[in-house]
């Protein structure tokens, strides 16, 4: 589904991401894990398309996708969310996932019909929101939601454009123990049969979703494979989970 | 039918009925003062397409209206246009150069985007006021009004202020029924997702910058057609219609009534020129107390007449509604 192939990215001298291989099958259930900047997130910007790559390629579904704009790389099947909530604030729930919904339908540049009248868009995202549990909160401004509920639309947002792959950076970031258990169920839920790459520190987390896990520090991959693998892992342990007192 | 939306109907019923009947109401004067109302509203809610609904605050928009005012008055004097073809021409020329100015300007957020419009608005100004030739520079060019065809109907006079005024108020109506009706479309909604969030737009599927060429255009146009009104309307037109006070005009204009309600420029329009005609009577003075609503307003009431409206009408009537809310959160 997902190939990465000697993937770099430095900022000036800065060298982020130096040398990433990583391969997802489909329908496997992927984590990454590894110290604060460690470079998960700009992994993720440049899987997405957020950034270029400095060298080296990324596939998706055999297509190379390492040189597309965030918009292709969304309309191929790979959706992301983000780590700090990234919603319409002064738009309403349900204008939220609608305007996803409209993308992957196509209708981006009508101004003839009003969205209104477009029964199956509409109802197709209330579906979403029944998914992510906002149902309720259709008509409310996202902005003045709970935190919580943010995060839950957060990755409303990813879900409605039904991408065959999800990337979900930190869903759990800042959530109460009571919150994190909430959407771990929901990721979990609303993820089946997709492929699923997520960056997480949450432990239990971690080893609760994935099947792969792969560790990457200082730009570089550390370590993957199955979850008992990587928990004995001695580098591993040597370099976070020993230190970590998430773990 | 809610409550709310029938009261809503009920309004809009009532002004049109108004606006029908004006000229029975007002005199000739001041039914002239209402198609300027009408003229520099549409401009006014073309300018608020990009303001208040995508968030790009430009501060070239009289280079859209100047080059429509522009258009039409030549196409009459130099080309014979009658009426319609004329000011449809004016808003073409406009949808056209929003084109090719969107191109560049839309590439660019906040303060550049600003400065970039700013920039591309000076230069036409020069280039109207260069090319004698075709503009009549500082003296500019002068065309009458000419008769509006109407096939089956024939030639209808447009020298009589009644007949221009019927015309201007539905060549406007029609318009902001456009403008209103896209704020309802795919392309309007994901106008205000883009002031919200442009960067999100990209991730779930947006060709954000074709969207905001797009959205440049329908813009544009409006303004080409308020500005072939406006130049048909004078019978001239000068570098006054494309200079940068023109630019600044709507921009204030559109502050005062608020940007952030549809409705809000039209208020904004009608309250300071009106303002302007009542007091230009009084004193010579009067930019000089337009300035100090305007700055009161940006100090006091950002969300401009609109929005004072509403935070009123809120505290009249909301305080019920807004109780039951709280109870319905807490439930």
């Amino acid at each position: 589904m997902l190939e990465v192939k000697n993937l770099c990215k430095n900022f000036g001298p800065l060298e982020i991401i130096c040398g990433i291989d990583l391969q997802v099958a489909e329908g496997q259930r992927h984590a990454i894990i590894g110290p604060n900047g460690a470079g998960k997130t700009t992994f993720f910007n440049l899987l997405s398309g957020n950034y270029k790559p400095s060298s080296g390629e990324i596939y998706f579904k055999g297509q190379k996708i390492s040189n597309l704009q965030p918009h292709q790389i969304n309309r191929l099947g790979l959706g992301r969310s983000f780590q700090i909530t990234n919603v319409f604030p002064g738009l309403s729930v349900l204008e939220n996932v609608r305007s996803v919904v409209l993308s992957r339908h196509g209708i981006r540049f009508n101004f003839f019909r009003t969205v209104e009248r477009m029964a199956a868009i509409n109802q197709e995202s209330m579906e979403i929101l029944e998914q992510i549990g906002l149902a309720e909160r259709a008509g409310h401004l996202a902005g003045e939601m709970a935190y919580g509920e943010q995060r839950a639309l957060e990755i409303g947002l990813v879900l409605a454009s039904n991408p065959e792959m999800v990337l979900l950076d930190e869903p759990t970031a800042g959530m109460s123990v009571d919150e994190t258990r909430e959407a771990v169920k929901l990721v979990d839920r609303v993820t089946q049969g997709k492929t699923l790459m997520i960056i997480e520190h949450d432990m239990e987390v971690v080893f609760t979703l994935a099947d792969v896990i792969t560790v990457i520090n200082y730009g570089q991959v550390l370590a993957s494979g199955p979850p008992d693998e990587i928990r004995n892992h001695p580098k591993v342990k040597e370099a976070y989970l020993g230190t970590g007192a998430s773990c | 039918m809610t409550r709310r939306a029938l009261t809503n109907w009920l309004l809009l019923a009532a002004g049109l009925v108004v606006m029908a009947v004006m000229p029975a109401l007002v005199s000739e004067y001041n039914l002239n003062m209402v198609v300027t109302i009408l003229i520099y509203s549409l401009f006014a809610l073309s300018f608020n397409i990009l303001f208040g609904q995508a968030g790009l605050l430009s501060f070239g928009h009289a280079a859209y209206f100047g080059v429509g005012a522009y258009t039409s008055v030549i196409l009459f004097k130099m080309a014979g246009f009658s009426l319609l073809p004329g000011i449809l021409g004016a808003s073409v020329a406009g949808g056209i150069l929003g084109l090719l100015l969107g191109i560049f300007v839309v590439r660019l957020n906040g303060t550049y985007f600003a400065l970039l419009t700013l920039a591309f608005n000076a230069l036409l100004y020069a280039g109207a006021e260069k090319w004698r030739g075709l503009t009549g520079g500082e003296d500019g060019v002068a065309a009458m009004r000419p008769d509006l065809y109407i096939p089956g109907l024939g030639d209808v006079g447009m020298f009589s202020t009644l007949h221009w005024y019927y015309f201007v108020l539905i060549v406007v109506l029609l318009s902001t029924l456009f403008c209103w009706h896209f704020t309802k479309t795919p392309l309007g909604r994901l106008n205000e997702c883009l002031r919200e969030n442009e960067d999100r737009a990209r991730f779930i599927g947006y060709n954000v910058y074709a969207s905001q060429v797009v959205v440049n255009i329908i813009s544009a146009f409006f303004a080409g057609l308020a500005g072939g009104l406006a130049g048909a309307f004078q019978e001239f037109v000068t570098v006054t219609f494309i200079n940068l006070d023109k630019a600044s005009e709507v921009l204030i204009m559109t502050f005062v009534g608020g940007s952030g309600t549809f409705w809000g420029p039209i208020l904004g329009v009608s309250f300071l020129t009106y303002l302007n005609q009542w007091l230009s009577d009084l004193t010579e003075h009067w930019t000089l107390i337009q300035g100090i609503i305007f700055v009161a307003l940006v100090m006091y009431a950002p969300q401009g007449l609109s929005g004072l409206l509403i935070s009123v009408k809120d505290r009249l009537l909301g305080a019920r509604a807004a109780r039951m809310a709280t109870a319905k959160e807490t439930r």
